[in-house]
């Protein structure tokens, strides 16, 4: 455990970081800051855990750190020496391991050619030395405890042992700084102990661990000290025996709502939409859920909760296990992406650039995309009618463009965003729904969008969005719905409710949120 | 001046080379500018523009047809019998020779479309079962004396000696070029190309117009079949042949198409086609050994592909 | 752990070439003069061209590729062999040697299409593929060359201690390629590259390099299969690599390569190869006709294709996350 003699391996200091471009540069211009003079700090023997909610800028300074971006301000001490990170390969030689979510190993060769690729030892022949690979692949594997074969293949192991062959191969290149990123995500019972086992002893052997997760029993149970971060900044730091799970949340959640939201549309009881008993997982749990005229239903909870999963199952774009729908009183049986635009569904996807929009034709073809056998029944195609379409769409969103025929790909995200909504509101929908309709955008823009699904409920749609944004959860929602690892966690009906304190229990799926259920 | 030079060229390359390359031949090429010349010439163009016109919607996808070349054989041979062996009356062999070929392109469509395989596989074997059944139904022989209604029906002259298949082969791509650029189906294909996510998110059917493009090309290829055993009076399963493709693909590219796909001028194609056959003309006039023009097309879609690609990357750079 | 690895390895390993043997005992019982001893090595012998530019190519569909140049690679190295040794009097030794390297060159052309200029591989190998048919047209002014001298005529008519030189030549590159493959740092990445470009890139290694150098490989055998073919001919023809194209990718296919790459072995597809040359022969004593015997090859790619492309869809399916 870290204790007052063990080596300080890691300290952040006073980093900042600035929105950054597709090259990792700052642009300071801008004023808005992902990290906000972000103190860290790493000892030999420890598990630091790190958490926060959405956009609270986990990742981003753990990319600082793992050399995948540089810091705009503030400098980093590596065993007290200060030192700077250009790229993954240097974080790599300085003794930084990085553990993504994504698994970074070939499912096609084995334990013992993933952990050597692009190092292989090979003699004067160039012939690789097979069982060198191999024995020190056993060797290696052995040392963390584990007793695999290293000839076997990678896709025929579990995720689990997958995992454990990364953390050798990270561990292979002599890292003293371990960052772990929900490395459980794809884990079960089990197979979570033996995680834990590993990382134990890792920090037994004087390794230093950052440990990102949202699921508050297995921090608790492993972590030494825990730093909250909010808004890109430190809220604070607590060690094993000042932590305690309500000030966790308090620090994470907890700030002044932001006032732009105006409600002017009035929610009915009236069902467009009901879903009955519905599975998005082979392994998940049944839940129903219903959306009324003029009601803006929210879905909230952490990014993996599966909302984007249940979205595209109801559109029709992505199988489901079980359970039924029902649009307007009739059952919607076998959903499919034609049918659900026919009878009225419509679905905004949560990336406009690769799901949504065709970036290399103009205004007047995306805008008609959904509806074209409708404005050009007989193979025709009727431009004039197409135009009024798309300029009717750029009037109502008050898309910034040289007209129906600009190309959208050079559109700024805010009027790509208007520009779908342009193309979903060709359809005439009766169900709306929105992922995460203002990421990436504007305040300004995002403002638009706001009152663009109040005046969608105010006209009768029945609007579902999905936001990973707190504010924006509560603040334009009739409702909530909030989901967990492929669940449903629970309902929130009433808006006394709605406070974020409350709200992060529930996305956390900790076990106070869900004893108060029951 | 430069600029206005430039995006002329960009807009419609292929045609200014064809009038620029018509220009240069009628000078240094004797016997070119021939009336009789000029009209074999266009009879010569007659075929494989139909062929280019289907590979245009097809690349636009990023889909290739390496059957189209075998199918014309297949459908040639298939057409003589009907016409000799059957004594089936013209307008049923011509209407069950067009099924034929679009058969095989709907074959092609739903082995590529629905059972996932890449269609330059697909077309590859296609393309040799094609030959094989060519071969097969005509017992390696070619059948020759057509019957006079069959003949007549593309070879009668209009226009001096220009018969009445390069009408329908102008006709056909002007066909095309409204069907790419005037309709839904275009459109869609243009949709598919540039953003298949979108379309399959969007409520397009993107397997079934894929599919129409692998019947239309088949349909195509069957009328290339047709035209060829017009032309050279024999029907026989050789007609045709691997190079088909190839050459519609040089012509494509020549014409202004993206070989990433999304981008298809037909115009252009044809146009494309033009240049080729203008070249393949001079060459024979120059006496110089014809294979030297399928070295050519090879060079020549290298040099297209590389042109596109700094195209590209200089779009990119702005 | 270690008895279950040794031994699901050793089946996979003995599946193709009892495949082969069942497969080649099958088809005697049509033609019995299969089981003779100068029967197998004239198909050995026939499927040694297939063979090794099969090698290379397995090598590239590994990597996530494909190559539909060989066929204009053989015709175009037969020629500027023949050209070198009968026209200009040129060492046959170096004259090899400096078709290969024509043909090493001419693969790199195609991989740095692909590697840097990013054009799917099947247009940029197709538009060099007939470059290079076109070429060898070109060089040969359109007719065949005959005039090969005897000492080379050896190669692929040639004995040593009554097994036809081809075999051993067609032996020699299915283990070099082997051990490339299977043994090398090379190899080892082709693997990689062809399952995951990122994990590979995040390792430091320059993909583009790997690349460039598979195809170039690939120019390499072709043009030895081209040397190879006419010296087995006894003459150069200009379209005589046209045929093979087919034939190659049937055997990577009928090997058990993965169109999607990642996945693949040599000996497989070597003996894939042979398969197809023993069909190609029994079909040729049944007097069927070569188009018809095209067509059988044509129809049992797109089978297997389908078939093994759905096997491996329905493996990667079940690792979603919900």
């Amino acid at each position: 455990m870290g204790s007052a003699n063990s080596t300080k391996l890691l300290e952040m200091k006073s980093i900042t970081k600035y929105i950054y471009d597709e090259q990792g540069r700052g642009l300071v211009a801008t004023g808005i800051k992902i990290l906000d003079a972000v103190d860290f700090d790493l000892f030999a023997g420890e598990v630091h855990v790190i958490m926060g909610e959405n956009g609270a800028g986990k990742s981003t300074l753990m990319n600082v750190l793992g050399g995948v971006i540089e810091p705009d301000e503030g400098e980093i001490l590596i065993n007290g020496e200060k030192e700077r990170i250009r790229n993954t390969a240097e974080a790599r030689n300085k003794g930084i391991g990085f553990i993504h979510q994504e698994m970074n190993l070939c499912s096609n060769l084995d334990i013992a050619h993933n952990m050597f690729l692009g190092r292989e030892p090979h003699n004067r022949l160039g012939l690789s030395k097979t069982k060198k690979m191999n024995s020190e692949t056993a060797q290696m594997l052995s040392k963390l405890g584990f007793n695999i074969d290293p000839r076997t293949k990678l896709k025929n192991l579990s995720t689990a042992m997958q995992q454990i062959v990364e953390i050798t191969k990270v561990m292979s290149y002599h890292s003293k700084i371990l960052i772990m990123d929900e490395p459980t995500a794809t884990l079960t019972g089990r197979e979570v102990d033996i995680l834990f086992k590993l990382i134990r002893d890792l920090r037994d052997s004087n390794i230093g661990i950052i440990y990102i997760s949202h699921r508050m029993e297995e921090i608790e149970d492993l972590g030494d000290r825990f730093s909250v971060l909010r808004d890109g900044k430190l809220v604070g730091v607590m060690s094993k025996s000042e932590y305690s799970r309500a000030e966790c949340m308090k620090m994470m959640a907890g700030r002044v709502v932001n006032l732009m939201y105006k409600s002017t549309h009035v929610p009915t009881k009236d069902e467009v939409f009901r879903v009955e008993g519905i599975k998005i997982g082979e392994n998940t749990k049944p839940f129903d859920f219903q959306i009324n005229k003029g009601e803006v239903v929210s879905f909230g909870g952490l990014v993996g909760a599966g909302r984007t999963e249940l979205a595209k199952s109801i559109f029709g774009a992505r199988q489901y296990y079980g359970g039924s729908i029902f649009f307007e009183g009739r059952e919607y049986k076998k959903p499919s992406v034609s049918k659900s635009i026919r009878l009225g569904i419509s679905y905004l996807t949560e990336d406009r650039k690769i799901e949504g929009l065709v970036q290399q034709m103009d205004i007047k073809s995306n805008t008609s995309m959904c509806v074209l056998d409708q404005v050009s029944p007989h193979l025709v195609l009727k431009t004039r009618q197409e135009a009024a379409l798309a300029q009717n769409a750029i009037n109502r969103f008050s898309v910034v463009c040289l007209g129906v025929n600009h190309r959208t790909g050079t559109l700024s995200g805010g009027n790509q965003q208007k520009v779908c909504l342009g193309k979903w509101f060709a359809t005439e929908p009766k169900l709306l729904i929105l992922d995460e309709p203002t990421r990436g955008i504007d305040v300004n823009a995002k403002a638009q969008i706001y009152e663009v699904i109040d005046q969608a409920a105010k006209d009768g749609m029945a609007v579902m969005v999905i936001t990973s944004d707190m504010h924006e959860l509560i603040g334009i929602s009739d409702r909530i719905y909030i989901m967990h690892e492929g669940n449903l966690v629970t309902e929130i009906a009433d808006k006394r409710e709605m406070e974020q304190e409350n709200l992060i229990k529930y996305f956390l799926n900790s076990d106070e949120a869900c004893e108060s259920e029951a | 001046m430069k600029k206005f030079l430039l995006s002329l060229y960009m807009k419609n390359g292929a045609i200014v080379i064809a009038i620029v390359l018509a220009i240069i031949a009628s000078v240094l090429v004797p016997n070119f500018s021939n009336i009789n010349n000029l009209q074999t010439l266009l009879k010569q163009w007659a075929t494989p523009v139909l062929i280019c016109v289907a590979i245009n919607f097809l690349i636009v996808t990023g889909g290739i047809d390496l059957s189209a070349g075998y199918l014309c054989g297949l459908v040639s041979i298939s057409c003589g019998l009907m016409l000799m062996v059957y004594e089936l009356p013209v307008s049923v062999c011509l209407l069950i020779s067009i099924l034929i070929g679009s058969l095989f392109g709907l074959f092609n469509g739903c082995v590529i479309c629905y059972l996932q395989i890449p269609p330059f596989i697909t077309t590859l074997g296609s393309g040799y079962i094609a030959y094989g059944l060519a071969q097969i139904i005509s017992g390696s022989r070619s059948i020759n004396h057509l019957p006079d209604a069959f003949m007549s029906l593309g070879n009668t002259r209009v226009i001096g000696t220009l018969p009445t298949m390069v009408f329908f082969s102008a006709a056909i791509v002007a066909l095309g070029w409204f069907f790419m650029s005037r309709t839904t189906y275009g459109r869609k294909l243009e949709y598919i190309g540039n953003n298949e996510k979108a379309c399959l998110l969007g409520g397009i059917n993107v397997n079934r117009i894929k599919c129409i493009s692998y019947v239309q090309s088949g349909l195509l290829a069957a009328l290339a079949g047709i035209f060829l055993t017009m032309r050279t009076g024999s029907a026989a399963p050789t007609l045709g042949g691997a190079g088909m493709p190839f050459e519609a693909v040089t012509a494509c590219v020549l014409g202004g198409s993206a070989l990433a796909g999304g981008f298809s001028p037909i115009i252009g194609g044809a146009f494309g086609v033009l240049i080729l056959k203008i070249t393949e003309n001079c060459i024979n006039l120059l006496n110089i050994e014809t294979y030297i023009y399928d070295a050519l097309l090879a060079i020549v879609v290298f040099m297209a592909i590389v042109a596109e690609v700094l195209k590209s990357r200089k779009l990119q750079t702005k | 752990m270690k008895k279950n690895l040794g031994r699901s390895a050793a089946i996979s390993n003995i599946g193709y070439p009892l495949g082969l043997v069942v497969f080649y005992l099958l088809i005697s019982l049509f033609v019995p003069r299969l089981l003779t001893l100068a029967s197998i090595f004239n198909i050995l012998t026939q499927a040694s061209v297939t063979v090794i530019a099969a090698v290379a190519v397995t090598m590239v569909i590994i990597s996530g590729g494909i190559d539909l140049s060989c066929g204009g690679m053989f015709s175009l190295a037969g020629v500027i062999n023949a050209i070198l040794v009968v026209n200009l009097n040129v060492n046959p030794l170096v004259s090899i040697v400096i078709t290969l390297l024509t043909g090493a060159l001419l693969g790199g052309v195609s991989g740095v299409t692909v590697a840097r200029i990013k054009i799917p591989s099947f247009i940029a190998t197709l538009a060099v593929g007939n470059l290079a048919a076109g070429l060898a047209l070109v060089f040969a002014k359109g007719g065949s060359m005959a005039g090969l001298p005897d000492g080379f005529k050896w190669l692929g008519r040639g004995e040593i201690l009554e097994i036809p030189v081809a075999v051993y030549i067609m032996a020699l590159f299915v283990v070099v390629g082997s051990l490339v493959l299977n043994k090398s740092a090379f190899g080892n990445r082709l693997f990689g590259i062809g399952n995951n470009v990122k994990v590979v890139k995040n390792e430091g290694v320059n993909i583009e390099r790997i690349v460039i150098l598979v195809y170039a490989i690939s120019g390499f055998c072709s043009a030895f299969a081209g040397i190879l073919l006419s010296s087995w001919l006894g003459a150069a023809h200009p379209t005589q690599g046209a045929q093979y194209q087919l034939d190659i990718i049937a055997a990577c296919i009928l090997g058990g390569t993965s169109m999607m790459g990642g996945e693949g072995k040599i000996l497989n597809s070597a003996l894939g190869a042979v398969i197809i040359s023993a069909l190609r022969t029994t079909l040729n004593l049944m007097r069927v006709n070569s188009y018809i015997q095209n067509l059988f090859v044509g129809s049992i790619l797109i089978v297997i294709v389908a078939l093994t492309t759905y096997l491996q869809k329905k493996s990667n399916k079940q690792s979603a996350l919900f």
